[in-house]
């Protein structure tokens, strides 16, 4: 009950006119960047980034998160209307979603959606005000050692489910780690590969990089294929009574699987949506008209598990300090900038501006409500602009953002480096998301595993001695190896495919 | 691509012993995590080159290679960014976002002049104003001024 009661309080400050006005501009641009093809939610939040730099902490964090959870949702109505996924999370969505739209029926789909991810959101951001002070009390009694093998769990799961070739994943992995370390150690302040350049010494701008790597990279794929979409149209927007009752108990079981999820530490975007389609076809393995045709089932549990996944990753991102998938971490990058530290700390330090953004978020969901259900024909306007000049655009807002954050040229420069790098290993194959991850997390990595092993005068026996360190170590390495097994049988599969 | 992270590896691990991998009075030394980090990318290059060399490689994505058009557009957009990078301090951000504008919505195969103008104009000179006068971000002014 005492959580209740700070959420109300943080409800009353999140109602102030000028915090609602932040958390509007954040749903309306974080919709348009969700819905915008060719920027993803981690591109889009990190070219928003620098927007926020004049603000105060609270309107920029308010203002960050309703971009994070517009963006997540902005990409159902592409994946609806263009059969083009914004991001991964929004692939599943497609399979339903666009047959129902060549059926003249996106309206409805594009509603239940809505009225899906309100209903997860809701019940995910009310699950992190039950969960989140408990669990940071827990996390606060973690010393150096724990915190830096939570960390590695963390990891380890977005490694392991980031895509087909754990190898890959690692690689990505441990590739963010050598940018992480460029400049300036954090404990001994010794400079590290700056190789005498004044623009390295600070480091690697890693907001630079995510807009490369994120961004620059997804527009010249999306530059690469030839322009032209069909948009499908939309009749009506109501649901029939059928609809709503089929989708239900469907929105029901796509939260439970979104809010169980997101609470996983580096669970990443995907799995959620895939597992909520996956279980909504063992509920019904024979719906009327045959999956992949338009069954509202597999669209109200993806979108309601995203939305769901999307409020309740925060959970490890406020109490322990770990972010779920590139865009959080952009988010807690957003956090930082503003002089604050996700983790358990924050409840205690800073409880006034925890609990106004978790009251903005409950916020959202309804804002998100109110722009997504009457205002779909202006979200349709905005994908009718045509590509040849929008990409031009985006690239303008790229170089604007990257520019801003240090005022130099140089970032530019380390977003074109990194968005053609980004090009190239997505073309074969590597998954992204892991070096985002160790990009945000490498410095706290690093100060936590030169504090354990201050603690211990240098023996790594440390982090073995300790038992839930241990047991994240054990988790992670279990974790890995059972994700290296099934990837394995399943490259076996494709193999055995490919020589009949 | 696993060669090239492998040379990556390398590198690191042949740096880090230099910044020293433990010091006295802070446990870890600052070549510690490049050292992991380096160890990591050899290991993991070193897994993947053995497995693709051990199994029988499954056939890279068809569209890897883009066709003659696509490398084209995505050349010409990559020239005029990097045009971007060498011009902008000196031409300053409104000539210079001008002409990016232009050329790329021109490799992108847009061919009607005034809209093209338009959009060019509104997000290289309106951009500016806006930046400048309204949000207080300082931005390249060039030799013009602007």
């Amino acid at each position: 009950m005492e959580a209740f009661g700070y959420l109300f309080q943080g409800l009353q400050t999140a109602l102030n006119p000028e915090y609602l006005l932040y958390l509007f501009i954040g749903s309306v641009v974080g919709t348009v960047i969700g819905v915008l093809p060719g920027v993803g939610p981690a591109a889009g939040t990190a070219l928003l980034l620098p927007l926020t730099f004049n603000l105060p902490a609270l309107p920029s964090i308010i203002m960050l998160a309703a971009i994070y959870y517009g963006a997540m949702y902005g990409g159902t109505i592409t994946s609806v209307l263009l059969n083009v996924p914004g991001e991964a999370a929004s692939v599943v969505t497609c399979i339903e979603g666009h047959p129902m739209a060549r059926n003249g029926r996106a309206g409805p789909a594009l509603s239940i959606a809505a009225i899906g991810s309100f209903i997860g959101g809701t019940i995910a951001v009310f699950c992190l005000v039950l969960i989140a002070l408990p669990l940071s009390r827990v996390a606060l009694s973690f010393g150096p050692p724990e915190l830096f093998s939570l960390m590695v769990f963390g990891l380890s799961m977005v490694i392991g489910l980031a895509g087909k070739s754990i190898g890959k994943a690692l690689l990505i992995a441990f590739f963010g780690l050598a940018i992480a370390v460029v400049g300036q150690d954090p404990i001994l302040a010794n400079q590290r590969f700056s190789f005498g350049r004044l623009e390295l010494m600070g480091g690697v701008d890693l907001i630079a990089v995510i807009m490369g790597m994120f961004g620059i990279s997804d527009l010249l794929t999306n530059i690469e294929k030839p322009a032209g979409r069909a948009l499908a149209k939309i009749k009506s927007m109501m649901p029939t009574r059928e609809d709503w009752r089929r989708s239900i108990g469907a929105i029901l079981r796509g939260t439970g699987v979104g809010v169980v999820l997101g609470t996983i530490p580096g669970m990443g975007t995907v799995v959620p949506t895939f597992m909520a389609y996956t279980l909504e076809q063992k509920v019904n393995p024979k719906p009327k008209e045959g999956w992949g045709n338009g069954v509202i089932e597999g669209i109200a549990s993806p979108e309601t598990a995203n939305n769901a996944y999307s409020n309740s990753a925060l959970i490890p991102l406020f109490t322990l300090g770990i972010p779920g998938s590139p865009t959080v971490a952009i988010l807690m990058a957003g956090f930082m900038i503003h002089g604050l530290t996700p983790g358990p700390n924050l409840f205690f330090e800073a409880p006034d501006f925890v609990w106004t953004v978790i009251g903005s978020l409950y916020l959202g969901n309804i804002v998100l409500l109110i722009l997504n259900l009457p205002l779909i024909p202006m979200w349709v306007q905005v994908l009718r602009v045509p590509q040849k000049i929008l990409f031009p655009v985006i690239f303008v807002f790229i170089i604007l953002g990257t520019y801003s954050l240090n005022m130099r040229t140089w970032d530019i420069g380390v977003a074109l480096v990194f968005g053609i790098i980004g090009y190239i290993l997505t073309k074969f194959d590597f998954p992204l998301a892991p070096l985002a991850l160790t990009l945000v997390l490498g410095p706290m990595m690093e100060a936590n595993l030169a504090r354990a092993l201050m603690m211990s005068r240098g023996d790594p026996m440390i982090f073995l001695t300790k038992p839930i360190s241990l047991g994240f170590l054990v988790l992670a390495v279990l974790f890995l190896v059972i994700s290296w097994r099934l990837a394995r049988k399943s490259e076996l599969a494709i193999i055995r495919q490919d020589t009949q | 691509m696993a060669g090239a992270f492998l040379l990556l590896g390398l590198f690191m691990v042949s740096q880090a012993p230099g910044y020293r991998l433990m010091s006295s009075n802070a446990g870890a030394g600052p070549g510690l995590l490049p050292m992991l980090a380096g160890l990591g990318i050899i290991a993991s290059s070193l897994s993947i080159i053995f497995v693709s060399s051990k199994d029988e490689p499954i056939a890279l994505a068809p569209d890897i290679i883009p066709d003659r058009d696509g490398a084209l557009r995505v050349a010409g957009v990559l020239f005029a960014y990097a045009a971007v990078i060498v011009f902008i301090q000196s031409l300053g951000y409104c000539l210079t976002i001008f002409a990016f504008l232009m050329a790329t919505m021109w490799i992108l195969g847009r061919r009607d002049l005034p809209l093209m103008l338009a959009v060019s104009l509104l997000f290289s000179f309106g951009v500016y104003w806006v930046f400048t006068k309204q949000l207080m971000v300082i931005l390249p002014q060039g030799m013009l001024g602007f």
